[in-house]
């Protein structure tokens, strides 16, 4: 009777490590991170990724210059008497590389209809030197040709307006390729590039609570169905019997988990350099982060027991593996919301407004907000201890309910109740 | 060992389950606990089980309150299953291990138990992969691993072929000789007959007959005598003369039931017919089998039974 918690969690343990689809995706996850990281080649980038400007990872990276080898580009300066169309298109020709570009002095509606009609690529219509219209069929999300565009055409205004102050060519190009290094350094961060690596924790946070949540979920339910439960209910205690299941689920979860880190941690080893200038995958496998990885082992632990207590509990409502989903649905939500909040926080950098702060403190939500903050250098020492300790308290409180609704819910055959008759049945008990 | 039940009710809302159950259970014997479906009966099971807690009254164990810790219990629930993705070896000793044993003996009881039952090599497959019957058996061996001091079955014979079913009640009964306290449900009164000494009857939520067999069925009037006789028809013919001895006479199937004056003229009858020669092969009084009490007990059409038993 004592020692029932044990047999439970070693049983429910070794059931979901040997389950086929629980090590296909270890085997599939660890590969794909294995090769994925240590044969960059594989994955079809075969030169190191490069960071505009050193240290800073740049949002521009994965864009590519806009090839005009074949373009046709048109200006007119009919109503800017002081730009020399000629010049300037012999100069974007040089500079950009167009396959042609001529000068045609007509009004606006006549260069818009040559691009409509297709007989130029792009067209540029002055009014000024430093003010003009750029007409183009079509602007792609990732087209950085009219920027290419413009910049030739300011480098050309200045490079006449040194000349006329007397520069030489040479003069003037040397002013105007001159480069700046910069090194970016956020005081608050603590020296990486946060961001990064916080949406791929971030995400393998909800993934692997969403993940084992469903698992311990579905596992109440194969049990009732399969009237196992009968037996087990009769044989050990309901609060045993839930927590050796969360926690066997867990640990076998926590295993896959470090397989992972240790599988990605091979491949990055095995690249060699290759991964180094990119900062928000280096910083994830560089030395002095054992903090963070310390706090996602926590918030995973956590944010796991205090989920899938809940899970568990759902699925001791249901009969059938069919009514599973439909249950869990509002769990399933709630977890969803939770995610997409703490996501868009980083990427539209509000991680330190009130609602994360906020939620930071919130046992249902601490997980993921919490170690934003944390990770952004966000929350205090004390805040840390207060949102760990209150998400404790959360969990025995929620692990204490999962258990009488357990209690009462694996007994319960037939359509799954609905709150209201729930309350009543656990305060009945 | 003595395990008692003392005025335990249960309410499910409105639905009163069980109403005041009153009973002690001995060990050494096996008890059959009867009742229609709904009766009250798996409830009953599931707080002695401490699945439920009683609304009041106590489960009480030499008259100590009974917790499941106290002795090692084995329970065939009515509704059969286990995993049937697992191996059978795998499964019987994870139930082993929550009964309370170490890993290596619950293995080796759950071989030597599957050997007794003819299917040793049955130990290393999936449990969906047995006949029915055949996990029925797993089932059996899972409740009895532990070799427990509190066996409750609820129907086990139910969908066994007679061989299956007899390699079972051998078990049963050694358990019985044991000195284990056996509390047997089913509806196969022939089952309870064989096992059970003492019974209890469930109506309603309430216990409506309890005791030993052999004594309800001597309990109720013996006046009703049953000959059977190669002579029936001459026989009867006899019997209906003697109005003072005979008060109803009825023949059917090879055999005379009569019904005497008063109880104390059976043996003026006997004497009568062997003066008379007759060849007489049974002189018997007639007994409500234990479906006719059960029956009896159960519903509300008191009086079924000639000379009453209620």
């Amino acid at each position: 009777m004592k020692n029932q918690f044990l047999p439970i969690f070693r049983h429910e343990f070794i059931t979901t490590a040997k389950s086929k689809p629980f090590i296909f995706t270890t085997l599939l996850f660890a590969l794909a991170f294995f090769v994925g990281l240590g044969f960059p080649d594989f994955i079809g980038r075969s030169d190191s990724p490069k960071s505009a400007g050193g240290d800073v990872n740049s949002f521009f990276e994965g864009i590519v210059l806009v090839d005009f080898g074949s373009k046709k580009l048109l200006i007119s300066a009919r109503d800017a008497k002081d730009v020399d169309a000629q010049s300037l298109a012999d100069y974007l020709k040089e500079d950009l590389g167009f396959e042609e570009a001529s000068v045609f002095q007509g009004a606006a509606q006549e260069l818009e209809d040559s691009v409509l009609a297709g007989t130029a690529d792009y067209a540029l219509y002055f009014t000024s030197p430093l003010e003009y219209t750029l007409y183009m069929s079509q602007v792609g999300v990732t087209d950085i040709s009219p920027y290419q565009i413009d910049e030739a055409v300011l480098a050309k205004y200045r490079t006449d307006g040194l000349k006329k102050l007397g520069a030489t060519d040479e003069q003037a190009q040397a002013f105007l390729t001159a480069q700046t290094t910069m090194k970016l350094v956020a005081t608050k961060s603590d020296g990486n590039d946060s961001a990064g690596y916080t949406y791929i924790l971030i995400a393998l946070l909800f993934i692997t609570i969403m993940i084992y949540g469903g698992i311990v979920a579905s596992s109440v339910v194969t049990e009732k169905s399969s009237r196992a439960m009968e037996l087990l209910i009769t044989a050990a205690k309901p609060g045993a019997l839930m927590f050796g299941k969360v926690l066997g689920v867990g640990g076998a979860g926590l295993c896959q988990l470090c397989l992972w880190v240790l599988a990605a941690f091979g491949g990055y080893r095995a690249s060699g350099e290759y991964w180094k200038e990119t900062s928000a995958i280096s910083s994830l496998f560089e030395g002095g982060n054992t903090r963070l990885l310390a706090y996602t082992i926590i918030f995973f632990v956590l944010g796991y027991l205090l989920y899938s207590f809940l899970f568990g509990a759902v699925g001791s409502l249901v009969s059938r593996t069919e009514d599973l989903q439909g249950t869990m649905m509002p769990l399933s939500l709630l977890l969803i919301v939770l995610f997409y909040v703490s996501y868009f926080s980083i990427i539209f950098n509000y991680t330190n407004s009130t609602l994360i702060k906020v939620m930071s403190f919130v046992p249902f939500t601490s997980p993921l907000a919490m170690f934003i903050r944390i990770v952004n250098n966000l929350a205090s020492p004390w805040e840390i201890a207060l949102s760990l300790v209150l998400l404790v308290a959360g969990i025995i409180a929620v692990g204490a309910l999962a258990a009488a609704i357990y209690r009462v819910g694996v007994l319960l055959y037939g359509k799954p109740p609905k709150i209201r008759e729930l309350v009543k049945l656990v305060r009945r008990r | 060992m003595l395990l008692e039940l003392k005025g335990i009710t249960k309410n499910f809302g409105e639905n009163r389950v069980l109403r005041g159950i009153d009973l002690a259970v001995p060990s050494g014997s096996a008890f059959g606990l009867l009742g229609r479906n709904g009766a009250g009966k798996t409830t009953m099971i599931r707080i002695v089980m401490e699945v439920f807690r009683p609304d009041s009254g106590q489960v009480l164990l030499d008259g100590k309150p009974f917790r499941r810790g106290m002795l090692r219990v084995g329970y065939l629930p009515e509704e059969r299953g286990m995993y049937p993705k697992k191996t059978v070896i795998e499964q019987l000793i994870y139930f082993g291990e929550l009964a309370g044993l170490k890993a290596d003996a619950a293995k080796r009881n759950a071989l030597s138990l599957l050997e007794r039952l003819g299917m040793g090599e049955t130990a290393g497959k999936k449990l969906m992969t047995l006949s029915k019957g055949n996990q029925q058996k797993i089932q059996f061996v899972a409740t009895l691993i532990a070799e427990p001091e509190l066996v409750v079955l609820d129907e086990p014979f139910s969908g066994l072929d007679p061989v299956n079913a007899m390699l079972l009640e051998d078990l049963v009964r050694e358990l019985v000789e044991r000195g284990s306290l056996v509390f047997f449900s089913s509806h196969q009164m022939n089952y309870i007959e064989e096992f059970c000494h003492e019974i209890a009857i469930l109506n309603g939520g309430n216990i409506v007959r309890e005791g030993k067999i052999a004594e309800m069925k001597r309990g109720h009037d013996r006046s009703r005598i049953i000959v059977r006789s190669p002579q029936v028809e001459q026989l009867a013919v006899f019997v209906r003369s003697q109005t003072g001895i005979a008060r109803d006479v009825n023949l059917e199937d090879e055999a005379v039931t009569i019904q005497l004056t008063t109880q104390e003229k059976k043996p003026e009858l006997l004497s009568m017919l062997a003066a008379r020669g007759f060849d007489v092969d049974s002189f018997a009084v007639w007994e409500p089998s234990l479906q006719d009490i059960f029956v009896d007990a159960t519903t509300s059409r008191h009086g079924t039974l000639e000379g009453g038993l209620a």
